[in-house]
């Protein structure tokens, strides 16, 4: 075997591993859950966080990984409602007190990878909730050409003009900050029919509104 | 959208996974969405057993299952057998490394995935998808459970017209069923099609396949090199690609895709059989041995297990045992005769397989230079012959050649007798002259001496009936020399002045002087040969009176 393809064999035999750690290790949360009383439950938050935001770290690692390589990833029948509900959970439990609605439609279909575009829209949401925003509203908007566009919208301060210019990618102090180039780089790796993917951002007059297009 | 509770209730349900948290857990959470009839298994072969056992409506089982067989290969086991109706679910969990693999499977493929790591409430959500979808097709896939495919192939083209929504899986099944009635134009319309919009794997390959099956193999080529340079685990292309390769008389070319494919995908019984194969063919035994070794390891508890992987084993890890003195030489002959052990134990009712069995295992004991074993596995193989009803000439070939190696040429020789008379091929008119040959040359030599040896030692230690015996066979043979003639002749002759003069011996002994016919007397043998015939003469007068 090649030494680099030796090398990508270790890195998917150990993120396969990793993730099966995760996923036990969530269900055992559960369990540990149902069986307190109400009242200790809520001592268990932070760690639940904590395996939440490893959970999406290690997804986010094996995408910038795959990202990096070029590789293509598969793409399927996917439904945004599904996909953005996801996204959704993932960060009521970061942001308990952030309200997030899903106002996309329950027939509304895409040709995507799931995967990728929840962890885009975990990432927006995430980068609202950090930025001060109080509430998030998730829609999508099906095309003719069978594209389709999902929007967050939400009602923090919108984006500082450096970033909306392309000169800078955050301001943030926390975190990566990467976010933007993250989401950036998911949307690019969705091509259609003579289309790529590509993230809009835009400030409206109450808040900030990014939009991924997927061909 | 169909209410997950009740689509769940009273539904025969298996869950597959070889770690026990995420049994439980996925187990506790289809128990939570309303299941109540959930069997669990902890590898491939557990969850093939209770596949065989009842009947299962839906199916969710973890791509990777550790040693045993993976997620996609139960599935392909289970559709294969038809265990599994087309109206049932089976839903592959996987980490997203494995997707390439089980969302490009054209003819075996899962109803969904469901990606680690996953929520109660990501799971609920999938399986709603996936299930309504699946009602959706129900009209087809009863039709195809039914096997009425111009059935199934018109509701799928109903469902494409009135459904937009259910594109790609209607388009998956209808290219599928186009190919299965060799619709080969039609079902390339549909993948040409859905890839004008969207870049899906499964359809390159489709199209591909009807490509080359509407006889344009380079172009095939190409579209498959172009999905892998997408896809690079994208097994099934370098398949394809070894496939198309050996119509293309490159064995080399195919030989090499399929060592790619095995790399990414080593549990695939039916890949490392064609591997095995063509390296066979191609005479690279270093890789055949594995390949077979893997189908046989893999195939002992699968739909696949064949005896003629064991043959196959074998035959290829004889022409790796050079050095029988070596312990690794040793070793891998050990293992050659495990395999044949178990093949005849669990082939028991195959006389065929039995016969080829003996046979491998008879050149086997040669390489080990044991020709003893070698000689007992042959006269098994011999007597597994006569117990076939109608054995094939190709056996009686096998027959022959072994018998030759094994020095038992008076055998060899009349079944070559047998095989003479009989109508063969012109291949099996070249094996039977190269056999004969190989007879009448060497082999006979050695056996004839062999015979004669025997005959003088025991006609030195005066058993002359013995020695008759062993001249008589060595005569047997027409290529028999003078001296052996001679010594059948004294042989007799002295039993008969030991005795008394025998009519039938005496007859014997005046065909063997004609075989002889003049020797000319400046040949050393003259004297034996006249002080023989003056004996001759006398007991015939004697006889006479």
């Amino acid at each position: 075997m090649k030494q680099e393809s030796k090398f990508e064999f270790l890195v998917a035999a150990y993120v396969h591993d990793l993730k099966n750690q995760l996923q036990s290790l969530s269900a055992q949360q559960d369990t540990l859950i149902n069986e307190l009383p109400t009242e200790y439950q809520l001592k268990l938050t932070p760690m639940l966080k904590q395996t939440n935001k490893i959970k999406d770290d290690t997804l986010r690692l094996v995408s910038v990984f795959r990202l990096e390589n070029k590789d293509k990833f598969d793409m399927g029948d996917a439904w945004p409602k599904d996909t953005a509900s996801n996204a959704i959970e993932s960060c009521n439990l970061q942001f308990p007190n952030l309200s997030i609605k899903n106002n996309i439609n329950h027939n509304a279909q895409g040709f995507y990878n799931e995967q990728l575009i929840q962890l885009a829209l975990v990432t927006l949401i995430t980068n609202s909730a950090q930025a001060g925003a109080k509430q998030v509203e998730l829609s999508c908007e099906e095309h003719n050409s069978h594209s389709l566009s999902i929007t967050i919208h939400d009602d923090g301060p919108g984006f500082s003009q450096d970033i909306l210019d392309g000169l800078a990618d955050t301001t943030k102090a926390e975190g990566t900050g990467l976010g933007l180039s993250f989401v950036e780089m998911i949307c690019q790796a969705h091509q259609g029919a003579a289309q790529r993917g590509a993230l809009t951002i835009v400030n409206a007059k109450d808040g900030a509104i990014a939009t991924l297009f997927l061909p | 959208m169909i209410n997950l509770e009740k689509a769940l209730a009273g539904r025969r349900i298996l869950i597959v996974d070889d770690l026990v948290e995420a049994r439980s857990s996925l187990k506790k959470m289809a128990t939570i969405l309303g299941g109540d009839n959930i069997d669990v298994a902890t590898d491939g072969i557990e969850a093939m057993s209770l596949i065989h056992e009842h009947e299962y409506d839906i199916v969710l089982s973890d791509y990777n299952l550790g040693r045993t067989k993976d997620g996609q290969q139960i599935l392909e086991e289970a559709r294969f057998t038809q265990r599994l109706r087309a109206t049932s679910l089976f839903i592959v969990i996987t980490g997203e490394n494995a997707i390439d693999m089980v969302m490009g499977a054209l003819e075996y493929d899962p109803d969904g995935y469901i990606t680690k790591p996953y929520t109660l409430n990501m799971l609920k959500e999938r399986l709603i998808r996936i299930i309504t979808i699946k009602e959706e097709l129900r009209k087809v896939n009863k039709a195809i459970d039914l096997q009425k495919y111009d059935l199934a192939i018109k509701y799928c083209l109903e469902v494409l017209d009135s459904n937009p929504r259910l594109r790609l899986p209607a388009s998956r099944i209808l290219g599928q069923l186009l190919m299965r009635q060799k619709r080969f134009q039609q079902a390339l319309k549909i993948y040409s099609q859905l890839l004008n919009e969207r870049s899906v794997s499964w359809a390159k390959l489709g199209q591909a396949i009807c490509i080359f099956k509407l006889g344009d193999p380079n172009s095939a080529l190409a579209l498959l090199n172009r999905a892998l340079v997408d896809h690079p685990l994208y097994v099934q292309c370098y398949d394809w690609i070894a496939k198309i390769l050996l119509t293309l008389d490159k064995p080399l070319e195919a030989q090499a895709a399929l060592e790619k494919a095995i790399v990414i995908s080593p549990k695939a019984v039916l890949r490392q059989m064609e591997l095995g194969r063509i390296a066979y063919e191609n005479g690279d035994m270093v890789t055949a041995e594995p390949a077979f070794k893997y189908s046989v390891r893999l195939g002992r508890f699968s739909c696949h297990k064949s005896a003629k992987n064991y043959l196959q084993f074998v035959r290829s890890a004889q022409a790796l045992l050079i050095n029988p003195k070596e312990r690794q030489t040793q070793n891998k002959a050990n293992e050659a005769f495990r395999a044949l052990t178990e093949l005849k134990q669990d082939f028991s009712d195959d006389k065929d397989s039995l016969f080829e069995a003996s046979i491998v295992e008879s050149k086997t004991h040669l390489k080990m230079e044991n020709l003893d074993e070698a000689k007992r596995s042959a006269n098994d193989a011999e007597d597994m012959l006569a117990k076939l009803e109608c054995p094939k000439i190709d056996y009686k070939l096998q027959m022959t050649e072994t018998f030759i190696e094994t020095d038992q040429s008076v055998k060899a020789q009349k079944m070559i007798d047998e095989l003479k008379s009989a109508e063969l091929s012109d291949k099996q008119i070249i094996m039977l002259n190269r056999l004969d040959n190989d007879l009448n040359g060497e082999a006979l030599k050695r056996h004839s001496t062999s015979l004669n040896d025997q005959g003088v030692s025991h006609y030195e230690k005066g058993e002359l009936e013995e020695a008759i015996i062993a001249f008589d066979q060595a005569t047997h043979y027409e290529q028999a020399g003078i001296s052996v003639l001679l010594n059948s002749i004294q042989a007799k002759i002295s039993l008969m002045e030991r005795d008394s003069p025998d009519k039938k011996i005496l007859k014997n002994v005046r065909s063997l002087l004609i075989r002889i016919g003049e020797i000319a007397k400046d040949d050393e043998r003259f004297a034996r040969y006249s002080r023989l015939r003056k004996t001759y003469d006398r007991l015939c007068r004697a006889a006479a009176k």
